[in-house]
This record gives C-alpha cells, structure tokens and sequence, in this order.
C-alpha cells in the first residue's frame, strides 16, 4: 500500500511483574487504513494498545509517527500527536449535551459566554462529516450507544485525531445500531484516518478490516489483508488449535414443560408475550436493542413489575415478587451486567460462589471452612474456572473466568431454571465456547435455560429453539430447522 | 499494598532460634495483615513518643484512664464498622448519645429503678436506628444525609426533653456501672473489649457478618444473589442505635450526671476510628480488630497531647487531621488519582 504510514511499532515487548505480555510485534497503522486487531483475552492486544497509546512504555523497541522516532511518555503526549483511544467505556458527560460533549475543553465563547449558536453549529458539523443525523443539543444521556460513540469519536476528532484506536466499540451494540457505527467508521477512513479495530466480533473484523492482525500469546501470528480469510481460519489462528464443539447438536426431545408465560405485559416494554420451555431445553429470545427481550428476564426473577394472564415456572403460579422468592422456586439469573450486577470484584471467588446460598456452608450461623472449601472446589472443577485459589480476589480473573463464577453462583441442585441476559458479553473466543458448553451440560441433565440476546450467532449457536422481538412482542417463534442467523435477524427487523 | 506488606514481615531470620520460634513467626507473618500492622507500628510509634515527653505516660493508671475515656466511642465504633462495610454511614450516633443519656437519667429520676431506664433507653436507640434505616432504606435517601438530618433531629429532642438542663444521677447501680472495676479494669472497658471481640467473630465467621460484606461490595449483585439487603440494612442500622445507647448509658454512669450535649463530635471520633481500621468507604472491606486499634489510637493521642500540656482546643484540631489521615489512607489503598 502506497498510503502514508501515520504510526509504526516495531520490535516492541513488554513484561508485567514477570510476564512477558508482548513479545516482539510489529505493527502499523496508515492513513485511510482500517487494522484490526483479534486475540483472546491475555494476548495482549490491549497491552500493544497502550504501547501505542502512551499508556505505557514498552521495554525495548521503537514507535515512529511519521517515520520519525518518537517516545509516547503519556496519553496527553500522544494526543498532542493525535492518537487518541476510545475506550470500551465510553468517557462522556452524560446529562451535557452533545455539542458540549464535543468540544469539551474547546467551547467557542466570547467573552466568556459560550456562543451556543456556533457551538451547535460546529457540532452539526462534524456529525454530519460522521454520516450522523443527531441532535447537537441533546443530553449524552438520551442516546443510544452506538451515537455515543459517534459523539466520542466526534470529540476526537475535534481534537485533531489522525490515529484512532477503537476498543471493542460494538461490544454492547445491537445489529442495527453496529451498521451505523460501521458507516461512521466507513467516512472516518475516506478522511484519511487512520484506525485501530479492536474487536472478539470476527464478522464485524471480515467487513471493516483492511488488515487484521492477531495475536496470540504476545506475538503477532498473523496479519492478513483484506479478503484472503474466512471466519474460521481467523477462529484457529486466534486459538491456535481448531475449535470444536462450537456448534453443538440441536437433536432436543420435548419432554416436561418448566416454564409458560401467557400475555406478559409491561408498561413501555413488552405487550402481550407468550411463551414455552421445557426442562432440558434452550430456548432463545433475539431481539434488537429496545425490542423488550431484556426486560423478561427482570420480570421473571422478581426485580420489575408486570401482569400475565398465566404463569407456570418452578414451583410458582404467578409472577414472583423479589428476587429471593423467585431463587425459592427454582430460578437463577446471570445478568448481562456482570460487574454492576453479577459480581463483587473485591470479594474472594467462594464469596461470589455461595452468595445465592451461604446457608449450605453455614452451621448454626457460623461458616464453616472445609464445607467452602468442600462446595467451591468441586465448582471450580467442573466449571473448569482458571484461578490460584478460592480465596482470589474476583476482580482479578479475565472476563471469561468471572462469567464462569457468575455461573458458578447457581451451579448448585436447587437451580432448574436459569435465565441468561446476554451471557457472553465481553467474553473472548475460548471461553464463549466453553460457556456454550457447560450450558449445555446443564440442558442435558435436565435444566431449562432461557437466553436473551441481542447477538443473532449466539442465538443461533447456543439455542434449540428461539423467539424473535421487535417492539416488546414477539414476532416468530423459530423452530430448530430454521434457527439461523439470517432468519432471527429477517424476524426482528 | 505492597508496601505496606513489607512493613508486615518481621525481621526475624538473622540467627536461627529453635523451630517452635521460627513456627510462631510464620504464622504471625501469614495471619497478621498489613493494614493491622501499619496501625501497630503508628501506635507504637505514638507510645514511644509520649512516653519520653511525660513519664506518667506508661503508668498503669494511666493506661487503664486511656481506655475509659474512649471506651463511650469504642462501644459504638465495632457496629459502625459493620454499617461502613454494608455501604452505610451513620452519622447520628453522637446525637444518640445524648438523648439516651437524658432520658435514661429522667427515667432514673422519675422512678428510681435502673433496669427500666436502661431498657427505656436502648429501646430509645433502637428506635432511632428504625428511623434512621427506614429513611435509608424505604425511603432511598443517602444515609450520610439521613443520618445528618437525623444527628440534629436527635440533638434537638435531647435538649426539649431535658429542658436544656443537665439531669444528675444519683442511681448507685449506674454510678457503679460507670466507675466500678473489675481487677482494676473499669466495666466499660470490659464491656467494650468483649463487644470487639464479639464482633470479629460475627464479621469474619457468620454467616450475617459475610452477608454484611456481599451487601456493601455489591448490593445489585447481593439483591440478584437472592439476598434480603433491607432487613440486614435495618439490622444494622438498629444495633448501631443500640449501642449508641449503650454508649451513652455508660457515659452517664461516668459523668455521674446527664448533659444534652453529651457526645457532640463523638460521630466523626467513631468514623475516624472505623476509618482508620482499614473500612472501606466504599463497603465491603472492613475490619473490627483495626477499628479497636483505630480507638485506641484516637485514646493514646488524646491522652498523650494532655499529658504533654497541649491545649484542648489544638486536640479538636488533631481529631479533623486523623479523620482527613484515615480518608487519604483508604484513597492511597484504592491507588492515587490518576492523570485523566
């Protein structure tokens, strides 16, 4: 490629504590260029993004903006340079408007009163250089992700950014909303841009990526062009190792129902749903952001009001009222939210593992050590989790390993019904499967699980049978000969 | 942390004493942790220092004087470490403190019997601590400012109740409660230790203790989990009023009289002593065995500065200082604010 080489690595390496977390990578980035960069989590995609980024400085090797030698001593060295990262958490002010949000820093004013007009003005401006109709005047809040992201890659370039690294951008977005951003990123590369694409989504990776590299044990194992991969080559190079099992058999039989729902209703989420499962099965619910499939599982486990017609669900009739009644009948929940809602970080892994039920370590009210140890250990095992011990501190695992104690929680015989709220958000390659997996083993010996994703692949690898949501009803109910990816996306749409 | 962690290793491998020494060692090193050891070393330090400047310091008395005059706050600094762990603050046990102590000494006075003020009175806290979790809890107010609300509603009432006069108790069970001594240590010292020994046993060993802890680490997670967080919140809340009745009993037995201005400030000698303890503000990391040295710290520096003559309105001075000391440590904990 003729292009301009705007940021270059070479030779970089950098060791945490004894771990050598990249081992010599080269990497650039020109302008109008998309690189996209793939590994699991702890190949040290993110490390390279913070050599690159100023974050941190690698041990040996050089980085060159614009061919010259330079030392990124800090993020602010970078972005006087006009590298800037948008991180997976978004760093925007949420009840500000958007304009503002833009030029933070930047406001044009005159005399110290800011000259709304041409703040608006400016803002309109760059969004619509971005493909973005949004309204400059709108609070951050009242946004939809992917235009909160637009709006951040907006500040940036406000800022005078010629790199841009994007960090699991569309981790949490819906199909629809990932398309726009796409298109964002589309004219981002048309103004000679420069951009870094960090993302497990492969599909996504196919269609943006001019290049993509991956990464595998802190070294780059391969970087290929655009169009010469197909999603399951980049799978093994990412593993190392060919991936099996990541379809699994939909062969389900029909046996006891372990749940049905008639005419569930919410005010301003769903109108009027009804719905099946029976035990040993997986059943799916797809739906686009703010087509109402995430509010079922609330509603199921007790934390948000509705009405039914009909209720059966464990040992209940009706909807329960909190979440402990719903735990009595049978149910567990593993919550999309897993840091919010699913864990506590500074707790130690047995903590997190027996807070759905502390009672079965507990004599007399004292917790006792070898019935932890007894309990935890053998959940460990078979959730195959990766830690030194029980007593490790929760937050420092890799995001596979903590969904893992997530399911760990209700891993225990009292669960028949698990509902799952995207349950592999944020989750790398290998542990996705691992996941799939244990759920279902969890099926097979009996379980129901009820899935709700805005992932249509999940929906389709994970599930027997799925219902398609749009506008807080369902749309179709998919059964397993027509369970793919196109056909969930057709009904939703 | 890591710092810290070296401060907790004893320097104990220079010559080789018998093995049942080195064993002793290496079980100090793995159970001591090191934020009780950097409180040890402070404390330390403060004796050493005292020590030298009044030589009346180290007398058993004096020590003994030391821990009574803390042992008001002491008795209500173990259960406000639980209300910090379970992501709460209570700022009204100083208040508390005072009411009870009036209306406890007018129940004494209007029917000479003890038992009744007493129980009166912790029914008085608890009641309270009611009033307090139902603002926190049903009604979703912050607890900082329910409990400030409440600290000067509280207050307020001492004062109306005892028409601003101090009531004196003549009651001998109560004089006896605040001056009598066991083998030369005073009751509320006893009482206090044995709350914190208690206590430690419940926050490490129960199942309510690590329920407290979940909660504060996580409430979302700990409400999902299937876990009733009301009813612990409530649980909380209403013991820490209790016993800040308890505290003001015992204070009144002390002073022999009851002032509604009793126990104005105790609030922030408690959050400082929780604070110090290693508690976290942010729920889910506390310690009951720091919050005692925490207590003890606030007492050494109290009695050390009087000893050496330091004027009374400098130690009001010193007590914001370890409060704002105690926050800082619990931010250098978390890690330095970082370059945004």
């Amino acid at each position: 490629m003729s292009k301009t080489v705007l940021l270059a690595g070479s030779g970089l390496r950098k060791a945490f504590g004894g771990v050598q977390a990249v081992r010599g990578v080269d990497f650039t980035v020109s302008a109008g260029e998309v690189h996209a960069l793939v590994g699991e989590n702890g190949a040290g995609k993110s490390t390279l993004v913070k050599m690159l980024s100023g974050v941190v400085e690698p041990d040996s090797g050089t980085i060159s903006w614009l061919d010259k030698p330079v030392a990124l001593r800090s993020p602010a060295n970078a972005r006087a340079l006009g590298i800037q990262v948008i991180h997976q958490e978004l760093e925007l002010m949420l009840p500000l408007s958007v304009a503002e949000n833009i030029f933070l820093g930047a406001l044009p004013s005159r005399g110290g009163f800011v000259n709304r007009r041409k703040l608006y003005g400016k803002a309109r401006e760059v969004l619509e250089g971005l493909g973005a109709s949004i309204d400059p005047a709108m609070p951050v809040r009242d946004l939809y992700i992917a235009d909160r992201q637009v709006v951040e890659i907006a500040r940036a370039l406000v800022g005078n950014a010629r790199v841009l690294f994007l960090d699991e951008p569309t981790a949490a977005l819906p199909p629809v909303e990932t398309q726009k951003l796409m298109a964002a990123i589309g004219r981002l590369r048309e103004q000679g841009v420069g951009l870094i694409y960090v993302s497990h989504k492969l599909d996504e990776v196919i269609q943006i990526g001019d290049r993509i590299s991956v990464m595998r044990d802190g070294r780059k194992v391969a970087e290929l062009e655009r169009g010469t991969t197909t999603r399951e080559s980049l799978v093994e190079q990412i593993l190392g190792r060919e991936l099996k099992n990541l379809t699994l058999e939909k062969g389900h039989k029909l046996k006891d129902k372990a749940v049905r729902v008639e005419n569930l209703r919410a005010a301003g989420a769903l109108e009027g749903v009804s719905f099946d499962a029976g035990k040993g099965e997986i059943v799916g619910f797809f739906g686009l952001l703010g087509a109402g499939q995430s509010a079922i599982p609330e509603i199921l486990f007790g934390f948000r009001d509705a009405d039914a017609d009909a209720v059966e669900m464990g040992t209940l009739n009706q909807l329960p009222s909190s979440p402990a009644q719903a735990i009595r009948a049978g149910l567990g929940f593993v919550p999309s939210d897993r840091k919010g809602a699913g864990l506590a970080l500074n707790l130690p892994i047995w903590e997190n593992l027996l807070m759905t039920d502390l009672g079965r370590v507990t004599r007399g009210g004292f917790i006792r050590r070898e019935l932890v140890d007894a309990e935890c250990n053998a959940i460990v095992d078979q959730l195959d989790i990766r830690c030194s011990s029980i007593d490790q501190q929760t937050g420092n695992l890799s995001g596979g390993n903590q969904q893992k104690i997530v399911l760990g929680k209700w891993h225990h015989d009292q669960t028949d019904i698990l509902l799952l709220d995207e349950p592999t958000r944020g989750v790398d390659v290998g542990a996705k499967a691992e996941i799939y997996r244990l759920l279902h083993a969890y099926a097979a010996s009996g379980g129901c699980c009820l899935v709700f994703s805005s992932d249509a692949e999940e929906v389709a690898t994970l599930c027997n049978r799925a219902y398609a949501m749009r506008h807080g009803q369902i749309t179709r109910q998919i059964d397993p000969s027509n369970l793919d990816v196109p056909n969930l996306i057709a009904a939703a749409l | 942390m890591a710092k810290s962690d070296q401060i907790a290793r004893p320097a104990h491998s220079k010559n080789s004493r018998s093995a049942l020494v080195r064993e002793f060692y290496s079980r100090l090193r793995a159970s001591v942790d090191p934020q009780i050891a950097g409180l040890l070393i402070c404390l330390a330090g403060l004796i050493v220092g005292f020590s030298f400047s009044s030589p009346y310091f180290l007398s058993l008395q004096n020590l003994t004087n030391m821990l009574l005059s803390v042992s008001v706050i002491g008795t209500m600094a173990g259960v406000s470490a639980l209300v910090l762990v379970s992501r709460g603050l209570d700022l009204s046990v100083g208040s508390i403190v005072g009411l009870v102590g009036v209306v406890v000494a007018l129940v004494i006075e209007a029917t000479s019997s003890a038992p009744l003020g007493i129980a009166v009175g912790l029914v008085t806290g608890g009641v309270c601590g009611i009033l307090n979790a139902a603002l926190f809890v049903n009604v979703g107010i912050n607890s900082i400012i329910v409990t400030i609300g409440t600290l000067s509603i509280f207050r307020g009432l001492a004062f109306v109740i005892s028409e601003g006069q101090t009531v004196n108790v003549f009651n001998e069970f109560m004089l006896e409660l605040g001056a009598g001594r066991i083998y030369g240590i005073p009751y509320s010292v006893l009482l206090m230790l044995v709350l914190f020994v208690i206590l430690h046993v419940v926050a490490t060993h129960t199942r309510v203790g690590r329920t407290l802890y979940a909660i504060g680490a996580n409430p979302r997670a700990s409400r999902l989990s299937g876990l009733n967080i009301g009813i612990y919140r409530y649980g909380v809340f209403v013991m820490n009023g209790i016993f800040a009745g308890v505290a003001g009993i015992l204070l009144i037995g002390q002073a022999a009289t009851a002032v509604p201005a009793a126990g104005i400030g105790y609030e922030l000698l408690v959050v400082t002593a929780v604070l110090l303890g290693g508690t976290s503000l942010h729920g889910g990391e506390g310690r009951i065995a720091g919050t005692l040295l925490g207590v003890i710290i606030i007492g050494v520096l109290s009695n050390g500065m009087t000893l050496i003559g330091i004027n009374s309105y400098y130690q009001i001075i010193a007590h914001g200082t370890l409060l704002l000391l105690a926050v800082a440590l619990d931010r250098l904990r978390q890690g330095l604010p970082k370059d945004e």
